[in-house]
């Protein structure tokens, strides 16, 4: 009688939870991996500890207190461990605090256009036709829309904020998400189990859940791990030209944007002010790492070619 | 006479061509052009051709998994129902053939929809030909095989466990297969889960779509067998499609051969092969190569390619390659006519002289 | 019985893939013998080592594969037939001299080995351009100083291109030579194994692997725009050529065909013209890795017909390999029957199919639907095993119905059992010990 190809014990662990222990000891043997998530575990905790580290001052805890109203930055000192920026904002709450808008703005955006894509990207690509000429066009207009223009006309429609950011953010990139999910779909609605299915009874809605789903997400997984990263820096970008939350508010770009009159320095001493720079980039430049290390050991670990069979 | 499980008449199936600026349909790559086809019931049919003849989409335009251009299925009818409707709905007068029209809509395989297409689903089943992508690498085989039971609900959600363990049994796979993913088994074992699946839903009727094409001759052998068994044991109708002519001089009963779009000859097993008519027939199977060296035949080696569906030759469609063609196959296409009885079917002009 | 010449000698070869998952030892110390003219057919099923075999031969084993040990050894001397040469010991640039020249290959999918982006023409010419150039030459400079004018601008030009075709052609020549006294020294030294034999003979190879040195003068003019046209003759010479090989393989209309692209041929006239890329430079030996598998019956029919032709024109032997007992029958004078990496069964056609010996031959004879077919098909139970962790001892005990302990601690002696019919099985040295 035919045996297995590999012998295993009857009475073994349920198969999802093995691929799962599987998964996860691919993951971790990857030291940059380890890496990756060790960075995003340490800003986890900080986000969470944010009341416990810098208690906020005032009721709304995005706003950073300042200590005075001089206008140059002070150096770090047992005051402020990081020292402050323009208008005495203290950068230690600031950056804590931002870990929080941080996460925040990656999480709502990136979840925001996995949904909106995964829609989109399923009716189009299971459906084919004239639903999916009709979602690829629109998806071309929304490309061809200029970012910033975007992000300008926003802010004058709803003011400044991290909101306008994250709409913004939202609306221009939920195509990219529908057009990965759409091609890998488009690829899996010939193979001859999608046949199999709709030859079995099932209708549409259980073949596009239970068959296209769990097998053409992993592109998409991919690029939102990895879009995370990007997101936030865009996001600081979007800050640093003025376009993002108010001036004082916990946000990593924002801060970063307060430093512009000081990147310079005194005449003669060029890095006088190096903190307000510095410290703010560095943590963003970590934070964006950890996402793109964990986004990179994610595609490694689901890359169908890389994976046993 | 006989019940005929399946009668399949004047199908066609045309993909378009757009072609230019502006997407314009130009021409249709005919891959069904108008074929009539019983499938008795109980009966093994086996039904070959060569890259381009629509044995394949055959297959799959009788199970709705692609629409037909035009044509009738009748599933498990009365030869007088369906003679009756076929009459009708050529008739001139308009009641008859709105009455006819109307029936069809209740029995016509290609017409029903809703809850009638799913009564089809479980009658009528399928098994693909390759074991590695006919199966949902991310589901485990007990979904897998309890895939159309759910789907149909045909039985209650606690039932179906068991009922899983028993079609694994049928087809000679154990209780310890169930937890597992289709990636951890060979081309065999795969096939017969597929195998299991198409049994589940009890059907009268299961296609068999180049079945042991992708598998090694030793595991072709098994399941073979194993499909030869199951026919027996559960009163199945199979429609047997392949290029391999021994494999369905093995398991069929009779032979049905098409080339580019329609069929050309039909009949038993053993007289296709001792007495073929047709001359595309008997180029196959001259060209079969026999596991035996004694055996030296005399091959028929046809010119040329086999030519493309989108412009198919005028006249008989085989006459650009046949050694026998003369003025009349260049001109008028050859019907499908009796030979001897009403067995064996033959669409060629020369046939009594050759 | 007039003796065979052999053409390839494979002893004890042993081919490892270093994966993810562990080692698959894919050939299991496989030895076989090609001989001239014969046509050999390998017989197995998925995973058994045919492709993986013939890859080793021709040394393009794909990574993470590697050819652990063993000889190949190759006849290919057409001066001197009995002197041999071991490829696994030579150069890349020593085989990529012999792959297409000597040993050519095609394999199951024509689409695939076809460069869709380059006509049929450029193709075929890219075999020419590296192993007849020389040839290619000598055709040109004859052909226009046949018909080269007389007097004025035109004698000129014709003058200035026969120079410097000539110059390319000494240097081919030049080369020639060179790697003719290389390799009779290193025929000479091929057996020797002190040390300063092997010093020499690697001292040789390097020598050997220098390309070929043209002029700087030619060097220079195939860069200046204008002037480089002084090779166009050459190119209409490979014209004519590929044409007249398109015809002698029987692809009508071939000056169209020639300038065609792969994918508006049919699949069997794109095997055709693969065919006919492998048979440029009229190899010794043909390596065919199931080159009508994806075709339709009917086409591989002609396909056979033409290769089966080709043997008594054009080359030597054949290695045939396929999964279909038919196509062996029909085709090939000899067989090896390979089972998980090694090889269970060798024997005429004729012998094999009459008096299979080792069960595993049996049973694939027994599995296959043949054109008189009595009773129901037996059946091999069980499937291939993974050559991760293969069995022990023989690696087919696990389905053999006539296993015996000793099968599943040693694997079994290839033995002689009747003229050049071998057989790998314990059943049969037993016998022979109790002799």
């Amino acid at each position: 009688m035919d045996t297995p190809s590999q012998e295993r014990p009857v009475n073994a662990a349920h198969p999802r939870w093995q691929e799962l222990t599987f998964t996860a000891k691919r993951f971790f043997k990857n030291p940059l991996s380890t890496i990756g998530l060790t960075i995003l575990a340490f800003f986890v905790v900080i986000a969470i500890l944010a009341p416990v580290i810098c208690p906020p001052k005032f009721s709304d805890p995005y706003k950073i207190p300042h200590s005075g109203w001089t206008i140059a930055p002070s150096p770090p000192s047992a005051q402020h461990i990081f020292g402050t920026t323009e208008e005495q904002y203290d950068l230690l709450y600031g950056i804590v605090w931002g870990t929080r808008s941080a996460f925040r703005i990656g999480i709502l955006v990136v979840g925001a256009n996995l949904v909106i894509g995964i829609l989109l990207g399923a009716l189009a690509g299971y459906f084919g036709g004239i639903v999916d000429e009709i979602l690829m066009r629109i998806t071309d207009v929304f490309y061809s829309i200029p970012y910033l223009v975007m992000a300008m006309a926003l802010v004058v429609a709803i003011g400044r904020g991290l909101t306008a950011v994250i709409i913004v953010m939202i609306i221009l990139e939920w195509p990219a998400y529908t057009r990965i999910l759409r091609s890998d779909i488009l690829v899996i609605r010939n193979k001859e189990y999608i046949m199999a299915a709709r030859a079995s009874g099932s209708s549409h809605f259980k073949i596009i859940l239970r068959h296209i789903m769990p097998n053409a997400m992993y592109s998409v997984l991919i690029l939102s791990s990895m879009n995370i990263g990007t997101t936030i820096l865009t996001a600081a970008a979007l800050s640093f030209l003025g376009l993002g939350s108010q001036t004082g508010t916990a946000d990593w770009g924002q801060i970063v944007s307060m430093c512009r009159n000081w990147i310079i320095g005194l005449p003669g001493h060029p890095f006088t002010y190096w903190y307000t720079v510095f410290i703010p980039g560095f943590v963003i430049t970590l934070f964006v790492l950890g996402w793109n290390l964990l986004g990179d050991a994610v595609r490694d670990v689901f890359d169908p070619k890389l994976r046993r069979k | 006479m006989t019940d005929n499980i399946i009668d399949i008449r004047a199908l066609k199936k045309y993909y378009p061509v757009t072609g230019g600026v502006f997407r314009r349909h130009v021409a249709d790559v005919k891959a069904l052009d108008g074929v009539d086809l019983t499938i008795r019931k109980g009966e093994c049919l086996g039904l070959v051709g060569e890259s381009g003849c629509g044995k394949t989409t055959l297959g799959k335009t009788l199970m709705r998994l692609h629409p037909a251009t035009e044509g009738r299925i009748y599933f498990d009818q009365p030869g007088s129902e369906v003679d009756a409707i076929e009459k009708g709905l050529v008739s001139t007068d308009p009641a008859v053939h709105a009455k006819a029209k109307a029936r069809l809509h209740e029995v016509d395989l290609l017409s029903v929809g809703g809850k009638q297409l799913l009564k089809m689903r479980q009658r009528l089943q399928v098994v693909f030909q390759d074991p590695t992508n006919s199966l949902d690498p991310r589901m485990l085989v007990r979904d897998i095989v309890a895939e159309p039971l759910v789907a149909q609900r045909l039985i209650s959600p606690k039932l179906i466990p068991d009922a899983v363990v028993e079609l694994l049994g049928k087809v000679g796979l154990t209780r310890d297969h169930l937890m597992r993913y289709p990636h951890e088994f060979s081309g065999g074992q795969r096939q017969r889960i597929a195998v299991a699946r198409a049994l589940s839903t009890n059907p009268r009727f299961i296609l068999m779509d180049e079945p042991t094409s992708a598998l090694d001759v030793s595991v072709q052998a098994q399941i073979l067998n194993l499909l030869k068994k199951l026919q027996e044991e559960m009163e199945l109708t199979y429609l047997f499609v392949t290029h391999h002519l021994l494999v369905v001089k093995y398991i069929s009963n009779r032979i049905a051969v098409m080339y580019l779009g329609k069929l050309v000859e039909l009949g038993p097993t053993a007289d296709i092969f001792k007495s073929p008519h047709h001359p595309y027939t008997r180029a196959l199977l001259s060209a079969i190569p026999v596991p035996d060296p004694e055996t030296k035949r005399e091959k028929i080696i046809l010119s040329g390619d086999v030519p493309n569906p989108i412009n198919p030759p005028k006249g008989c469609r085989f006459h650009p390659r046949c050694a026998f063609a003369v003025e009349r196959c260049r001109v008028e296409e050859p019907v499908l006519e009796e030979v001897g009885g009403p067995d064996r079917i033959v669409a060629c002009h020369r046939w009594k002289e050759l | 019985m007039t003796a065979q010449q052999h053409l390839v000698e494979v002893s004890d070869l042993s081919t490892n893939f270093y994966t993810f998952e562990g080692v698959v030892r894919a050939l299991n110390n496989v030895a076989l013998v090609v001989n001239h003219g014969e046509t050999y057919g390998i017989v197995g099923e998925s995973g058994c080592g045919k492709s993986v075999t013939v890859r080793s031969m021709m040394r393009i084993v794909q990574t993470p594969g590697r050819i652990d040990g063993g000889r190949i050894v190759m006849f290919l001397n057409p001066e001197d037939k009995e002197k041999g040469i071991d490829i696994l010991d030579r150069s890349e640039v020593y085989m990529s001299s012999i792959r297409g020249k000597d040993v050519s290959m095609i394999f199951q999918e024509p689409g695939a080995a076809l460069n869709p982006v380059l006509s049929i023409e450029q193709q075929i010419a890219e075999s020419y351009q590296f192993h007849r150039m020389d040839e290619m030459l000598g055709l040109t400079i004859s052909r226009l100083q046949a018909a080269a004018p007389k007097a004025g601008p035109l004698k000129i030009w014709n003058d200035f291109r026969l120079s410097l075709l000539r110059r390319e052609l000494a240097a081919y020549e030049a080369h020639g030579e060179r790697i003719r006294t290389i390799d009779n020294e290193l025929y000479r030294l091929e057996d020797a194994s002190d040390q300063a034999s092997r010093a020499r003979k690697h001292e040789l190879n390097h020598e050997r692997d220098k390309p070929v040195r043209t002029s700087r003068l030619v060097g220079f003019v195939r860069r200046v725009p204008f002037l480089r046209r002084y090779r166009r003759p050459l190119d209409r010479t490979l014209s004519a050529e590929i044409v007249d090989l398109l015809r002698s393989l029987g692809i009508p209309n071939p000056e169209n065909i020639a300038k065609r692209y792969p994918h508006e041929l049919s699949g069997g006239m794109q095997q055709r013209i693969v065919i006919a890329i492998a048979l440029a430079c009229h190899p010794t030996l043909l390596i065919a890795d199931e080159p009508t598998s994806n075709l339709d019956v009917t086409i591989q029919a002609q396909i056979v017909d033409l290769i089966r032709e080709l043997k008594e024109t054009a080359i030597s032997s054949v290695i045939f390999i396929t999964h279909d007992l038919g196509l062996v029958a029909e085709i090939c004078d000899r067989v090896t029957v390979m089972y998980a990496g090694d090889v269970a069964e060798t024997a005429t056609v004729r012998e094999l199919f009459r008096n299979p010996l080792h069960p595993y031959a049996q049973g694939l004879l027994e599995a296959v639907p043949k054109e008189v077919q009595e009773s129901t098909l037996t059946i091999i139970p069980g499937a291939v095993p993974n050559l991760i962790r293969p069995p022990s001892g023989c690696r087919f005990h696990p389905r053999c119905k006539m296993k015996m302990d000793i099968c599943e601690r040693e694997k079994p002696e290839t033995i002689e059992r009747g003229a050049g019919h071998f057989v790998a099985c314990h059943l049969y040295t037993k016998d022979q010990s109790n002799d």
